[in-house]
């Protein structure tokens, strides 16, 4: 049987690519630098908008020489559901990665992917572990169950936050299939303080029992083990090539940048494309990470933690600075 | 395309890329194209911009892009999604015409489409259009073949409501 959809569907096949779009192509990248400005077509010929669009050029090529990226990490608000057991690494319409968990009884969770723990105010992520259902802080492997709840490890002073959320859509048993987010949610109380002893760990998330689970191999900050799990990646097309350049555009909302961390001896932290003799090159101050606290335990007897690369970190730009920053490099693809 | 203020070693490597990505546009351009007009409901503007600008972005990053044809993929649907999530517009009652189709016959489809996800429209365009397999479509649009594999089906399920099959037809 032939599905009308289909032949419906092999109708578009006849659509001829417009020969004159390589000519386009030449031209370089056109659209507005992805600010936070909606785009305009109206005002095009308008004279008052070219001599703005001429400065915002001029603007960005002296703060961006590399080029342009997405202003913030694409997402939505609304959200597909997984499959019955499954949980899905997404980002909001303002770049906050979370994680839709729709649990074996058909309920569903949206709990946020930012441990409540950050030391030296560095955040970290959490990840999702199929093997042992629960969500692992990649970093320091504090544990919580899948609504969201701390249940070992740490330190993690609480549970993760969840999202308030409507049911946009249903399938034919009732599962919600697509969801509107709504307000995030205080995370459950209940957590360690302390640093607990990581030789009492379990297995780091070994494997996956789950076969349509999107897995990367990550490497615990704690025990160095390998697990499976799944996680938040960004797109290369999303990622901002320098800090000077992420803070130049002001985007409103969580954004994913390269660069590398320099800490001053006073304690002063920026994220620097690159480190030229201890001069931070394209770079941006960062604001509330414990400078000296971050030196005198990680960057003085652990240098190799942080490369000597640039490496993706996720942040939010306020007032010229970052903030809010949280390296997600660990996270090692296949 | 022109690469100025450059020297001849740059100049050179430059050429060779630009080579390159004329091969990867000669090659993927038409059906990344038909796909993202599909994606955008039948926008015409919306279609070359983002393959465009894509193609664009990666003349500018070519030397450090390691899968080009994925990269384009994925950033020409963001474009496309961006710059349909921006305008906020619905669709046009009748799609744009493009060389080749009429736009009175693409009219349902493209109205089908309009119905589905965005991931959804993506992996139904790619897979059943296009003719990738699932772990194609996933290595394009930056997910698991078997995450594709659910947005198929999803996507499948819904033409199949609103469009049925021949059969549906002649009742």
């Amino acid at each position: 049987m032939t599905e009308r959809w289909q032949a419906e569907l092999s109708k578009l096949e006849r659509a001829q690519l417009p020969t004159d779009l390589w000519d386009r192509v030449g031209e370089g990248p056109r659209l507005e630098p992805l600010g936070p400005s909606r785009r305009s077509r109206v005002a095009a010929g308008v004279a008052a908008f070219a001599v703005f669009a001429v400065a915002v050029v001029l603007v960005w090529r002296v703060f961006s020489p590399a080029g342009t990226a997405e202003t913030t990490i694409a997402g939505a608000d609304v959200l597909e559901v997984p499959p019955r057991g499954a949980v899905s690494a997404v980002f909001l319409s303002d770049g906050r990665p979370v994680f839709v968990a729709h649990h074996e009884d058909g309920s569903v969770s949206i709990v946020d992917a930012f441990s409540t723990h950050a030391q030296y105010g560095l955040k970290d992520l959490v990840a999702w572990c199929p093997s042992t259902r629960e969500f692992v802080e990649v970093a320091h492997e504090a544990r919580f169950d899948e609504l969201g709840n701390w249940t070992s490890g740490g330190p993690a002073p609480s549970g993760l936050a969840t999202f308030s959320f409507d049911v946009v859509e249903r399938d034919t048993n009732g599962d919600p299939t697509s969801i509107q987010v709504g307000a995030i949610r205080e995370p459950s109380p209940g957590g360690s303080g302390a640093t607990t002893d990581p030789s009492t760990y379990p297995e780091f998330c070994a494997g996956t029992s789950d076969p349509t689970a999107e897995t990367i191999t990550v490497r615990s900050g704690n025990t160095d083990q390998v697990g499976t799990v799944v996680a938040h990646a960004v797109d290369e097309a999303d990622v901002w090539p320098t800090p000077a350049a992420a803070v130049a555009a002001a985007p409103d909302g969580w954004i994913a940048v390269q660069g590398r961390l320099l800490v001053a001896p006073d304690g002063f932290v920026e994220l620097c494309a690159e480190v030229e003799g201890g001069r931070c090159i394209d770079g941006a101050t960062i604001r509330g990470v414990d400078g000296v606290g971050l030196l005198v335990n990680v960057v003085v007897p652990h240098p190799e933690w942080y490369g000597v690369e640039p490496q993706t970190w996720i942040a939010r730009v306020d007032d010229g600075l970052l903030r809010d920053i949280g390296g997600i490099w660990f996270f090692e693809r296949d | 395309m022109q690469f100025v203020g450059e020297g001849a070693a740059d100049r050179d490597l430059r050429l060779e890329a630009r080579s390159d990505l004329e091969k990867v546009y000669r090659e993927s351009a038409p059906g990344l194209w038909r796909a993202v007009y599909g994606f955008a409901g039948g926008r015409r503007d919306v279609a070359e911009d983002a393959v465009a600008e894509a193609f664009a972005r990666a003349a500018e990053y070519f030397d450090r892009i390691r899968e080009p044809v994925p990269w384009i993929y994925r950033t020409a649907f963001r474009i496309a999604s961006r710059e349909l999530q921006r305008e906020r517009r619905p669709p046009p009652v009748m799609p744009d015409a493009v060389p080749g189709v009429d736009p009175g016959e693409i009219q349902d489809v493209i109205r089908g489409l309009a119905t589905l996800s965005p991931n959804q429209r993506a992996a139904v365009l790619l897979h059943d259009l296009e003719g990738f397999t699932s772990p194609e479509v996933g290595r394009l649009l930056g997910m698991s073949a078997a995450t594709v594999r659910v947005h198929l089906f999803r996507g499948r399920r819904r033409l199949r409501e609103l469009l049925g099959t021949e059969e549906d037809d002649h009742d």
